[in-house]
């Protein structure tokens, strides 16, 4: 059996998969480093928190309704900011952080300082991780579409992108739309799991330590984003050393990871790649990894079959 | 009164505009947000503040210790964590997380080493005051005001007046060509961090004395509002860190007077928001042009 | 049928003037070639009419319709596709998902599409196949799994050739394809070009290469700082004096 104390650990591991996927997207698919994910975690933890306490709403429209908002401030935030160089943006959301955490701390309805306390419990880990699962799915889904195609040309050369016919404000506010929701996603299951918010909690220090999760497991790797959003849920919970130093940790390993290896642990690695090692390790050097498992299987799987390096 | 918040307003700009010119000269020169330059600031503070303390050294040599110390870590930060990636040809966003991960370590490591609270900075200077007109201006005031305009002479001096700074602006021009044309770029670049980081260093002791407090945490937000500065002012633009350092410490001080303190901090980023807006290239900056 | 008019188009950087008062007519189904020394303006011009730069003054018509200062996206979304002198390919995406994404403008596909999945199936299967063809089309079908980055200098060039080709363009603007080939790579691209031109594209050029813009070209305009000193058919351009003084002449 699984104690409580694992559960939890686990739990929030699942949350910290959902947001991280949402900063995947935004900054490992798109290209753009958002330095406020912790602010659209705030925003749809508190819209969640305030919706079931001060309305009753159920648990899930609660959970939507905050992923709903974030999302919504996503593209309020994008429509002027993603005109902007990547540097720029970078700072932009830096601020905006820094503007929602004073905001809230301000705010009656928020509880200003003192935060909100006495949400209901009504997350637990299977309801997390079901949305994980599906948060999963979800980016799998995009990361095979016309619309993750043209996130990753953005990323990839934003001029021949546009030269492409790709409009890349408009696709980089679906994406930052896309990657808020998430954020508020994972903030409403945190409020309604951890059962009281506090403005501190959602520093820009909040924000780095997601941002850590994509890099260490790979910026634009689904598989990675996982791995990573596990290692660091798990790490400060088993090292007391990382626990006490956890800035200075991720200070530390966001220079090392791009000095050394900048495509994170799993970079480029896709599901698809996972797959076929396995069918390769299954079925022996006989079938041909890459072409092999193409057939039959729908036109959407071409793209996740992709050809990696080394 | 308005005229003594613009005194006030001045003072505060003018050491944002001596950390300005730190971000605007390197993203000058390497189009890098140098994220790390607000602990630059807050780790001279600190130097001065223990070499005065604990040492019992003269605050002018203190300032120019700071100077120094911060001038090495500047020039050790961008070896350590900016060079290799230049020469590995990464991407713009891995030097930004690198830039990013070198802030947090540093504010990190001096929270450990120090601990959380503000430290009292000394008086080292008695206090006088002046009165123009129905406002007060005290010595330090004058002080701050006086060194900040001559440290920004003097680099305004270098690069336009010297062979070293004519070096910079051709690197910040063109680095490959700068190159062929036989310059040391990773010479000029750490030349540039030298005295990008040197500039904050003041910033950080002057602002130590006038507000009378130190902290790790110091860094971040000043680096942030400096960078700010920069922008206003039009980013890669020396004078334009100068212009945008003041307007925005006089736009705080105002913003403060009248309308709320708990907002002081959300003012500069609201601020910044609004010229990325309206004029991204900030009010002395030229239109990048696309090169395709 | 004209597809493409520049009417006295001038581009300012500044002070420098890098294009003054350019005229260029381009008929249907015409390969165009625009020669000139480094410098004399042609990249400008493809950047005009790519929209990623607005022509300080003049006019430049697509099909009839002034297109001055339209964004690149909706000039790709009209009909103009474009390659890049250097060269500009999604480097860490497969040689397929390039051209894919150059077929962009002629798909559909949205969240919604993503996110239901069947509907989404068969249009990206229409989209695979399409791709698919045009790698052919450039001899590419076997690298169609390589990252883009991992091809060879010509290789290359011609994969942003298909990529787009993608975008279905009723006209193509190609930035000196033939840029770092071999003689024999240069022929085969020139035979391609042809085959392009054969399928009813109207294709605007610049390149450095005599042989192939004499070879291929209908007709040929000539820049010199910034301004067009001579247009007409190859033969006429090799006897231009002009021409000879400013360009040829240089060259040896």
């Amino acid at each position: 059996m699984i104690n409580a104390y694992y559960l939890q650990v686990l739990t929030i591991m699942g949350i910290n998969v959902i947001m991280a996927l949402g900063l995947n997207l935004i900054t490992g698919v798109t290209g753009q480093l958002s330095l406020g994910h912790a602010a659209f975690m705030s925003i749809g933890a508190y819209a969640a928190a305030i919706l079931t306490l001060n309305y009753g709403a159920p648990f899930w429209l609660a959970l939507l309704f905050g992923a709903l908002v974030a999302a919504f401030f996503g593209v309020l935030l994008g429509f002027p900011t993603l005109r902007l160089s990547g540097d720029y943006l970078a700072i932009a959301t830096m601020g905006f952080g820094e503007i929602t955490r004073v905001i809230l701390l301000n705010l009656d309805i928020a509880g200003r300082a003192l935060g909100i306390s006495g949400i209901p419990h009504s997350s637990n880990f299977s309801t997390v991780w079901i949305l994980a699962v599906l948060s999963i799915v979800t980016m799998v889904f995009v990361g095979n579409s016309r619309l993750g195609r043209a996130f990753l040309a953005i990323r990839e050369d934003e001029i021949a992108a546009e030269a492409m016919g790709v409009n890349s404000t408009y696709y980089k506010i679906q994406a930052f739309a896309l990657g808020s929701f998430f954020a508020g996603l994972g903030g409403g299951l945190y409020a309604h799991y951890i059962t009281y918010l506090n403005p501190s909690d959602f520093g820009f220090m909040k924000s780095i330590e997601i941002l850590n999760m994509v890099v260490l497991g790979g910026m634009g790797s689904i598989p990675g984003t996982i791995l990573g959003a596990g290692v660091l849920t798990a790490v400060p919970e088993v090292l007391r050393a990382v626990r006490e130093y956890r800035m200075l940790f991720y200070g530390g390993l966001l220079v090392f990871m791009m000095i050394f290896k900048p495509n994170g642990l799993l970079g480029g690695v896709h599901f698809s790649t996972i797959r076929n090692w396995l069918i390769r390790i299954f079925k022996g050097s006989a079938g041909s990894p890459a072409g092999g498992s193409r057939g039959g299987t729908g036109a959407g799987e071409d793209a996740k079959t992709r050809v990696q390096e080394g | 009164m308005f005229l003594q918040q613009l005194i006030n307003g001045v003072t505060l700009g003018s050491t944002y505009a001596l950390i300005a010119l730190g971000y605007t000269m390197v993203y000058g020169i390497i189009l890098l947000i140098n994220f790390a330059h607000g602990e630059i600031y807050m780790v001279g503070s600190f130097i001065a503040l223990i070499l005065v303390v604990s040492y019992k050294v003269n605050i002018v040599a203190a300032f120019f210790a700071a100077m120094l110390g911060c001038m090495i870590l500047g020039v050790l930060m961008e070896r350590i964590a900016y060079r290799p990636l230049r020469h590995k040809n990464s991407n713009r966003l891995s030097a930004l997380i690198s830039a990013i991960g070198v802030s947090i370590f540093l504010s990190n490591l001096v929270l450990m080493l120090r601990g959380p609270q503000t430290t009292r900075f000394p008086d080292v200077i008695e206090y006088q005051f002046y009165s123009i007109g129905p406002a007060q201006i005290s010595n330090l005031q004058i002080l701050i005001i006086v060194i900040s305009a001559a440290l920004m002479l003097g680099l305004q001096y270098i690069v336009m007046r010297t062979k070293v700074g004519k070096a910079m602006r051709a690197t910040s021009m063109d680095m490959q060509t700068a190159y062929l044309m036989g310059i040391n770029v990773n010479r000029i670049v750490a030349i540039t961090f030298a005295i990008g980081s040197s500039l904050g260093a003041a910033a950080g002791v002057l602002v130590g004395i006038y507000f009378n407090a130190v902290s790790p945490l110091m860094g971040t937000m000043a680096g942030m509002k400096a960078f700010t500065a920069a922008v206003l002012g039009g980013i890669g633009s020396i004078p334009g860190a100068m212009l945008g350092g003041v307007l925005l410490g006089v736009a705080e001080v105002l913003g403060v007077a009248y309308l709320s303190s708990s907002y002081r901090d959300a003012i500069a980023f609201g601020i910044l928001i609004i010229i990325l807006l309206i004029k991204p290239s900030g009010i002395l900056g030229q239109r990048a042009l696309k090169k395709v | 049928m004209v597809v493409l008019e520049l009417n006295e188009v001038t581009m300012r950087f500044g002070g420098l003037t890098a294009v003054n008062r350019v005229n260029l007519l381009l008929n249907e189904n015409e390969i165009l070639g625009l020669i000139g020394p480094n410098g004399a303006g042609k990249t400008t011009i493809f950047n005009m009419i790519t929209g990623i730069y607005t022509p300080s003054a003049g006019k430049i018509l697509f099909q009839g319709k002034e297109i001055n200062g339209l964004k690149s996206y909706l000039l790709t979304r009209k009909g103009i596709a474009r390659t890049f002198q250097n060269i500009r390919l999604f480097g860490e995406l497969t040689v397929l998902d390039n051209v894919k994404i150059g077929g962009h403008v002629r798909s559909k596909g949205n969240l919604f599409g993503a996110l239901t999945r069947l509907p989404a199936m068969a249009e990206e299967r229409r989209i695979a196949e399409k791709a698919r063809s045009f790698l052919a089309f450039m001899g590419l079908a076997a690298k169609e799994q390589e990252l883009a980055r991992n091809l060879s200098y010509g290789e290359q060039r011609r994969l942003e050739i298909a990529r787009a080709m993608a975008s279905d363009p009723t006209l193509l603007l190609l930035d000196e394809p033939a840029a770092g080939m071999n003689p024999q790579e240069t022929m085969a691209l020139m035979e391609m070009i042809r085959r392009i031109r054969d399928k009813g594209l109207t294709i605007l050029l610049v390149e450095h290469d005599m042989k192939l813009v004499m070879g291929i070209c209908d007709r040929v305009a000539v820049l010199d700082y910034g301004e067009k000193i001579a247009d007409g058919t190859p033969k006429e351009i090799q006897s231009n004096q002009r021409v000879i003084a400013a360009y040829l002449g240089e060259a040896g």
